[in-house]
């Protein structure tokens, strides 16, 4: 193997130590959906995902999905005993903001 | 032909190599500065892990007394024998993991000009500074009730080995004896707290000591979901009748208790009743924790003033105060609060450091109270910055949004809530500790 042979390839192996190192810590954004979401976390577990049952995951439902249960409970349309006080505090459009953000959660835990 | 190929891809390569270098401290532009933690509660804990979330760059340090915290919350159902002590115990490994330098250890002084912190051990430099130190009790506030006397007669509001003492008292109480709680004026830690811990040990009394009886003795003229625990009282303990298991007077009463007698576990209100308690548990005034009053971040009112929107200090620069020792505007004194703006404190740090404007963003509280086994209440609200009535900058709750549990609900309802309550424990109590 020559010199410059071996200089591509450890140019190579750094690029990909930077890749993957910053994909392990990407980190999470600060965004107006981002912000919003995070509070309801201290209930429904940590990035969503629920360990305190009987409080459902946020995790693994559509946007669609998420934004109709949030409108149905903002409404009292919805049984809740906790969330319908909590949706009302939203404007219709962060809580689907809030869908959105929640809808690109992975299912398990990172 | 192969030789330029090789060279086009060594120059490509070393491009993209030099880009990764360049690149990381581009994308985070204030890569590696360094932000320090004073306290590991639940402010503390959930604003370091969030620091390193935001920016994985970031130099992280929690400085923290004990290696082990213990939540006050659920810390009633210690008292009540519905848990131990162990169970509401948390150690900082879960933040060593997620590459937090955790340092056990005491701050002696902090030089906010230098930006330098002094331990008993050693000196730390910082960038930013989140100061989260919760509450300190106010030894001077009741005549007779000093630190030593708490070794006698628990306070049990900051949870440990007065939780254990109390717990024990309990446990020691003859069937018929008195159990005496003062209660504070406003502000203090956790709100409810006091009227979940009458109907625990309520609860606990009405299986092993049923002639007993819990009084409350209050500061205050109304409380904390004070319908809703009055509502449970009757239901569960006979609240109203000449057998109820607690009794609650307040300041129409003037039932404040002014002095203790520790010998004699005899307290005087400020109608100058004398009454003798067998188990006794004061609950003093609170301020914020001595820190803050050290680092000079407290105003006469005893709590620390802050930025409504990003938490720092309006008395010292790149300093950061959260959870009970901040004046939050309408947020109460509480783990969720700590919480919510241990999260928007972290982002607002790592905006300022990446030159970015902070989004707004609102704030949640949720208080669950246990009122008896299998029956929960609670508290929620929404909060954002804002104006106060009187046209003040402030965080105020969202209008027509939050509230309490409904009255007259199921008992399928209260049975879900206090599932939920430890639920939450479960999920709040792991998003900061890992």
């Amino acid at each position: 193997m020559s010199n410059k042979t071996l200089w591509i390839l450890s140019c190579l192996s750094l690029n990909l130590f930077f890749s993957t190192s910053y994909a392990n810590d990407t980190p999470l954004p600060i965004s107006r959906a981002s912000l919003l979401v995070q509070p309801c976390f201290a209930c429904h577990g940590d990035k969503g995902v629920s360990k305190g049952l009987p409080i459902p995951s946020l995790t693994g439902l559509s946007a669609d999905k998420l934004h109709e249960t949030l409108l149905s409970f903002k409404r009292d349309q919805r049984p809740a005993t906790l969330m319908n006080r909590i949706a009302k505090g939203y404007s219709d459009e962060d809580l689907k903001l809030i869908a959105s953000y929640l809808a690109t959660l992975p299912t398990v835990s990172q | 032909m192969s030789t330029i190929s090789r060279r086009t891809l060594l120059k490509t390569s070393l491009g993209a190599a030099a880009l990764g270098f360049m690149g990381f401290p581009l994308l985070s532009f204030g890569a590696g500065a360094k932000v320090v933690v004073i306290g590991g509660g639940s402010g503390g804990a959930t604003a370091a892990r969030y620091l390193r979330r935001f920016d994985p760059s970031l130099e992280v340090t929690l400085i923290e007394r004990n290696p082990t915290y213990h939540t006050c919350y659920m810390s009633n159902e210690v008292i009540s024998g519905e848990r131990s002590l162990d169970s509401i115990s948390f150690n900082y490994d879960g933040l060593r993991k997620a590459g937090i330098q955790v340092v056990i250890d005491e701050v002696t002084q902090v030089d906010t000009k230098a930006k330098t912190i002094t331990t008993k051990q050693g000196e730390f430099k910082y960038d930013k500074l989140v100061v989260s130190p919760g509450t300190d009790l106010k030894w001077d506030a009741i005549e007779g009730y000093d630190e030593e006397a708490s070794t006698t007669i628990p306070h049990a509001w900051k949870a440990s080995e007065q939780t254990t003492l109390l717990r024990q008292q309990l446990e020691n109480l003859s069937d018929g004896g008195l159990v005496v709680i003062s209660v504070p004026a406003n502000p203090y830690r956790c709100p409810p707290g006091p009227y979940e811990r009458a109907s625990l040990i309520a609860q606990y009394l009405k299986q092993y000591k049923p002639k007993s009886k819990v009084l409350l003795l209050d500061a205050k003229s109304a409380f904390s979901k004070q319908e809703q625990f009055i509502e449970g009282w009757k239901k569960l303990y006979g609240y109203g009748t000449d057998k109820s298991l607690i009794e609650w007077r307040g300041l129409e009463d003037q039932a404040e208790v002014t002095k203790v007698d520790i010998k004699t576990r005899t307290v005087t209100t400020a109608f100058s009743d004398e009454i003798k308690a067998e188990v006794l548990n004061i609950i003093p005034p609170q301020k914020a924790g001595k820190i803050a009053h050290d680092i000079g971040l407290v105003s006469e009112s005893g709590w620390c003033p802050v930025d409504f929107k990003t938490f720092e200090s309006t008395l010292h620069n790149d300093v950061y105060v959260i959870g009970d020792a901040c004046i939050a505007g309408a947020m109460p004194k509480s783990a969720y609060s700590a919480n919510s703006q241990a999260k928007t404190v972290a982002a607002a740090i790592v905006s300022t450091l990446q030159g970015k404007e902070l989004p707004d963003t609102s704030h949640i509280n949720i208080c669950y109270s246990l009122v008896g086994k299998d029956y929960g209440i609670s508290v929620a609200a929404v909060f954002k910055v804002g104006t106060t009535e009187e046209g003040k900058p402030s965080i105020v709750s969202v209008k027509d949004s939050g509230g309490v549990s409904p009255l007259a609900a199921s008992d399928e309802v209260r049975k879900t809530e206090a599932a939920y309550a430890h639920g939450w424990y479960t999920n709040i109590t792991q998003e900061m500790f890992g």
